[in-house]
């Protein structure tokens, strides 16, 4: 490890953020792991709405993590997270707005 | 200047062989290769249009079936928006003149920006492959559940030669936003970009944001159609409007994609032409960037009599009416740079005349199109068909033949025929009014769209608009004609032809292959015209 991460340094891109450690990708790997077997774990629990609910949640985390680690977000500029975030903030507005839609929809029944 | 030392041989001395053009990086052998690509899509969807109109000029469906008419339609949408009007200026103008206008010496990743153009040579040849194998009847919308349940034409082929240009546009977006964020020259500030980079940017982030809702799209599409997995057919627990939001959340923004762009060299042309600074710089970038912003606001004004919530409608109707307010900013701040101008009519300025005049038809009609009581009568009617034409012919179409004139001398090293050019622009402004105009009334008169035949009582505005059809078709020849003609006869052009502003009018004509022979260096904003 020790021997290996100062080429691990001078090789990474000009301006972009250090590459995670073998250590942290581990980790986070082990992470998704675990929230992939919480989430396919949890078909197996009766809660109602609440399985989607769990459901969603752990896939919110493990995006998060991808992107935080894998993708180095944690460690590049403001402005690339920016513009990931950005990502998000488009895709919040089409569900916002096409919810906006579905949420109010009233039935129109034929006038026969 | 005018006759600038050439210490290196111009871009298009290179290298002559087929293969220096198609493995070329250069950002200026490429934007060549896009005209050459849109060009040949052009006149392909031109054709369509042509059967269209002659199929409309008697009320009788006599010369397409109704099958083969939908597929003429179909066709002709698909291949104007995605092979023709979305990649015009960015691919061409843009490509060739943003590391030009920013002092840099290519784009950010030249071999993304060949790659870019193979995308969309494979996604035109999957278009042309759909149409030879008879062609596909769904509207350039493949709205569901026709799409997916009942048409039994080459949807999927279509559907895949949309989904790889769509990567062709993320990428060239990509590209754009890299190459003005990282190598713009010293000096050259965000404030001191002229409004065709500014334009270019807010193009290429709408290009970046829509386009990957629309490969997803068209990618559950695919899914539904050939695994029948249930998103959009309600049998299998889907919703059909789910698909028009998707779409039209690309679609709209894509309007933008078509008509930013041509802003942007509106705005080059009439500054350059009146020989004025641009009335309000920052008012103008402001502009650009809110109609990128709000352009993703107002989708669902396509939807107000397709069974979506009426309080959703009443929202979407308010967003498409503040989209206005930018759009006439706009055309105010244009107007206002007239004002004391030293005009003169050159080609490109009667074609940017021509795209401010139009392009407020356009919007205009689109506020009828936005109030959602009277959207009710005017859906699906000639009268959407004239809008959008108005927008995206009259403007884009407009904007983008001036800005070939304007820089056709740095382009090519050659000078065009300022006669032909001008009597070409005059013929199409013309020909374009007669024939859309007319379409405005039909729809009013509630002619819809999408039926090879009509009512009798249509019939005059019919042929009046055939007839206004083959004079813009002839307006589009000219210019391929004594362009080309120019290639070898015309006057070799000076460095700087129209005493323009601007980093691209220091180069020589045509340009070396890396642009500059030392880095520009930056001291002023744009369009330092002596001002009266
Ligand atoms: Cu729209």
């Amino acid at each position: 490890m020790s021997a290996r991460s100062p080429t691990h340094q001078t090789r990474s891109h000009r301006s972009g953020p250090v590459p995670p450690s073998l250590r942290s990708n581990l980790l986070v790997l082990a992470a998704l792991l675990v929230l992939l077997g919480l989430s396919a774990g949890s078909a197996l629990i009766p809660m109602g709405v609440f399985n989607e609910v769990a459901n969603l949640g752990i896939a919110a985390m493990k995006a998060l993590l991808v992107l935080v680690f894998f993708m180095r977000l944690k460690t590049d500029s403001p402005l690339l997270r920016l513009v990931a975030a950005a990502g998000f903030a488009w895709l919040a507005l089409l569900v916002a707005l096409s919810l906006a839609d579905l949420l109010s929809r009233q039935n129109l029944l034929p006038p026969w | 200047m005018s006759t600038a030392e050439r210490i290196a041989p111009s871009y298009l001395e290179e290298g002559f062989s087929l293969r220096s053009w198609l493995g070329t990086r250069d950002h200026k052998r490429i934007a060549i290769l896009y005209a050459l690509g849109i060009t040949f899509f052009f006149f392909l969807g031109g054709l369509a249009a042509a059967l269209i109109r002659l199929e409309l000029v008697t009320p009788a469906g006599d010369v397409l079936s109704a099958e083969t008419y939908n597929k003429v339609f179909t066709f002709h949408g698909v291949v104007m928006v995605w092979f023709f009007l979305i990649p015009s200026i960015p691919a061409t103008l843009g490509n060739f003149l943003l590391p030009l206008m920013i002092g840099a010496r290519d784009m950010a990743f030249p071999r993304l920006n060949l790659f870019s153009w193979y995308l969309y040579i494979v996604g035109g040849l999957f278009t042309i492959a759909c149409l030879l194998l008879g062609g596909v009847d769904t509207g350039w919308t493949f709205y569901t559940p026709f799409s997916t349940m009942f048409s039994n034409s080459n949807v999927m082929l279509a559907v895949v030669g949309v989904f790889v240009v769509g990567f062709s546009s993320i990428f060239t977006g990509l590209n754009f936003i890299v190459t003005i964020h990282t190598m713009r020259a010293p000096g050259m500030t965000w404030f001191r970009l002229p409004l065709f980079v500014w334009s270019m940017y807010a193009v290429a982030l709408v290009m970046m944001l829509a386009t990957p809702v629309l490969a997803m799209t068209l990618a559950l599409i695919a899914l539904e159609r050939l695994f029948g997995v249930g998103i959009f057919d309600p049998a299998l627990g889907g919703d059909p409007l789910l698909f028009q939001h998707f779409f039209w959340f690309y679609s709209h923004p894509a309007v933008y994609i078509m008509v930013l762009p041509a802003m942007g060299v509106v705005s080059e042309l009439i500054t350059a032409g009146v020989r004025r600074r641009i009335f309000g710089y920052k008012f103008m970038v402001w502009a650009i960037v809110g109609i990128a912003v709000v352009g993703f606001l107002v989708w669902g004004h396509h939807m107000f009599v397709s069974g979506q919530s009426m309080y959703a409608g009443i929202i979407f109707s308010i967003l498409s009416f503040i989209i206005a307010v930018p759009s006439a900013i706009k055309v105010f701040n244009w107007t206002a740079t007239l004002y004391k101008g030293d005009i003169s009519f050159t080609a490109p300025l009667l074609y940017a005349l021509g795209f401010v005049g139009l392009f407020m038809l356009g919007g205009l009609t689109g506020l009828f199109l936005a109030a959602t009581a009277l959207d009710v009568s005017l859906t699906d009617t000639y009268f959407v068909v004239a809008h959008f034409h108005y927008i995206m012919v009259g403007g884009s179409v407009m904007a983008y033949l001036g800005g070939i004139h304007y820089w056709w001398p740095k382009i090519t090293g050659r000078l065009y025929s300022e006669a032909w050019a001008r009597f070409a622009a005059i013929l199409m402004f013309f020909g374009f009014n007669l024939t859309f105009f007319p379409q405005y009334v039909l729809g009013w008169e509630g002619m819809p769209r999408r039926y090879h035949e009509y009512l009798p009582q249509y019939q005059v505005l019919n042929v009046l608009s055939s007839a206004g059809a083959t004079i813009l078709a002839v307006s589009y020849l000219l210019p391929l004609g004594y362009l080309l003609w120019s290639l070898r006869h015309g006057a070799r052009a000076g460095a700087n032809p129209w005493n323009a502003q601007g980093l691209e009018w220091t180069t020589p004509s045509p340009p070396t292959l890396h642009n500059f022979e030392e880095t520009p260096q930056v001291t002023g904003g744009p369009y330092a015209y002596e001002q009266p």
